[in-house]
């Protein structure tokens, strides 16, 4: 049975009708065009789909649509404002944190969450929150780099 | 995409349990970590997916006045290593709640679900029975309480009757001078299942428990009893004694992330880790009162 689903988007009220099988994934990008947020497995090992589900980082493809139904979903499109880059974006431009791009998004999702919860994480931590977030071309040292700066930019981590 | 199921989230368990009853293609559905990837695979092909999350604390944790701690079956692991980090005696629990999938994973995945799977490789099904942990199951006739060591049957099958939700687990009182850890071998660090997982509880009476996942068709209690010395004054005799009655206990197979002969030798190589981090942690705390 279809349902109707209320729910923010990067603090926009949404109001739609959904599939009881429909993901959130499918929601974001087929419905509402956020195309930030990508599909790399589809069953919850890679994290390309991750988004804030009320805070917290959740695999979108994992996450049925009429779930979400009063709660505030986050996604990368939500991190800029405008045109100025949040922090962590920027460091990961700064750092070089991003070769072909498909992990990022939800690598910036991941390394949020972390630091929403906490503004000085250790590598430790930052290696934890992104275990979870798959990349093929970086070798993450520059994501945990980039990460570490948006927490502390004044450190001299490199 | 997945078959075309209903989504079902009803207003009380009993009313849950009447449906469940009614409509035996219908899967309970928790933090959606599994079963969404098995429909999306084809392997389920359920007619409804029953939420529970919503229904009467489901997801609530508590603890008693006598110490006993209650957990709502649809908790998210992440929230009850939260809940339980520090509290002396659940480390086993914390470890294991924590190596279960990745961090988005365990913001979702349920106790609930870890071990209503009834994988024999489930991370948390070893911590909860060398807690003696309960469950409190609700059917469309009541309720009853089952012990943790009488849920799984098989692989894939529990002792659930029809209609019947497993609503909480129930983790005893323990005592400041209970340590307990599990340890998980597996082919990466995060995001992949046990080889093998030993489960550890050293109570200051000298009883020992012993749990193994992954080594058998289901998770197993492989020792329970009293040992010749309190876990502070374990020798290298002693373990080896407790390591080799375990190893006794485990009949591995061969799968695609361990050879039996690997399985069983790491059975013995994570409970030397393990007697060696709860004495340690037993010294630990017995320094710090």
């Amino acid at each position: 049975m279809q349902r109707k689903i209320a729910f923010t988007v990067n603090q926009q009220q949404v109001e739609m009708v959904v599939d009881p099988f429909e993901r959130l994934i499918d929601v974001l990008r087929e419905r509402l065009d956020l195309t930030g947020t990508k599909e790399g497995c589809g069953g919850g090992e890679c994290g390309a789909c991750t988004v804030l589900l009320d805070g917290e980082s959740v695999n979108s493809c994992l996450v049925l649509a009429v779930e979400i139904d009063g709660k505030a979903v986050r996604t990368v499109e939500g991190l800029s404002h405008y045109l100025e880059l949040d922090e962590l974006q920027q460091a990961f431009v700064n750092e070089g944190a991003i070769q072909c791009g498909f992990c990022t998004p939800g690598m910036l999702m991941s390394a949020r969450a972390l630091l929403d919860k906490n503004s000085e994480p250790t590598v430790a931590d930052i290696r934890e929150a992104i275990s979870g977030n798959l990349c093929r071309c970086t070798g993450y040292e520059r994501i945990v780099v980039a990460v570490s700066k948006a927490a502390r930019p004044a450190s001299a981590l490199t | 995409m997945f078959n075309q199921f209903d989504y079902v989230a009803l207003p009380s368990w009993t009313l849950a349990c009447s449906f469940m009853a009614s409509h035996p293609t219908a899967m309970i559905y928790a933090g959606g970590t599994d079963i969404l990837v098995r429909c999306r695979e084809g392997r389920l092909l359920p007619s409804h997916l029953v939420d529970i999350k919503g229904l009467p604390g489901a997801t609530a944790m508590a603890q008693a006045e006598d110490g006993s701690i209650v957990i709502g079956a649809a908790t998210p692991l992440n929230a009850i290593e939260r809940f339980l980090k520090g509290k002396a005696g659940y480390e086993a629990l914390v470890q294991a709640a924590h190596v279960v999938g990745s961090w988005q994973i365990r913001n979702r995945a349920s106790l609930g679900g870890n071990i209503c799977n009834a994988s024999p490789a489930a991370d948390t099904a070893p911590a909860l029975l060398v807690l003696e942990a309960t469950l409190l199951l609700v059917g469309p006739s009541g309720e009853r309480i089952l012990p943790i060591g009488e849920f799984f049957l098989a692989p894939g099958k529990t002792a659930l009757l029809p209609g019947e939700i497993l609503r909480s687990i129930v983790l005893p009182a323990q005592t400041q001078a209970t340590v307990s850890i599990y340890l998980k071998a597996a082919r990466t660090k995060a995001v992949d299942l046990a080889q093998v997982g030993v489960a550890l509880l050293m109570l200051p009476d000298k009883n020992v428990r012993v749990a193994l996942g992954a080594v058998a068709p289901v998770p197993l209690l492989a020792w329970s009893g009293r040992h010749s010395a309190p876990p502070a004054n374990w020798t290298t005799e002693e373990t080896e004694r407790l390591v080799s009655v375990v190893e006794q206990m485990a009949a591995p197979i061969t799968d695609l992330r361990a050879t039996a002969d690997y399985r069983r030798h790491m059975v013995g190589v994570l409970l030397r880790r393990a007697v060696e981090q709860a004495t340690l942690l037993h010294q630990e705390r017995g320094e710090g009162r």
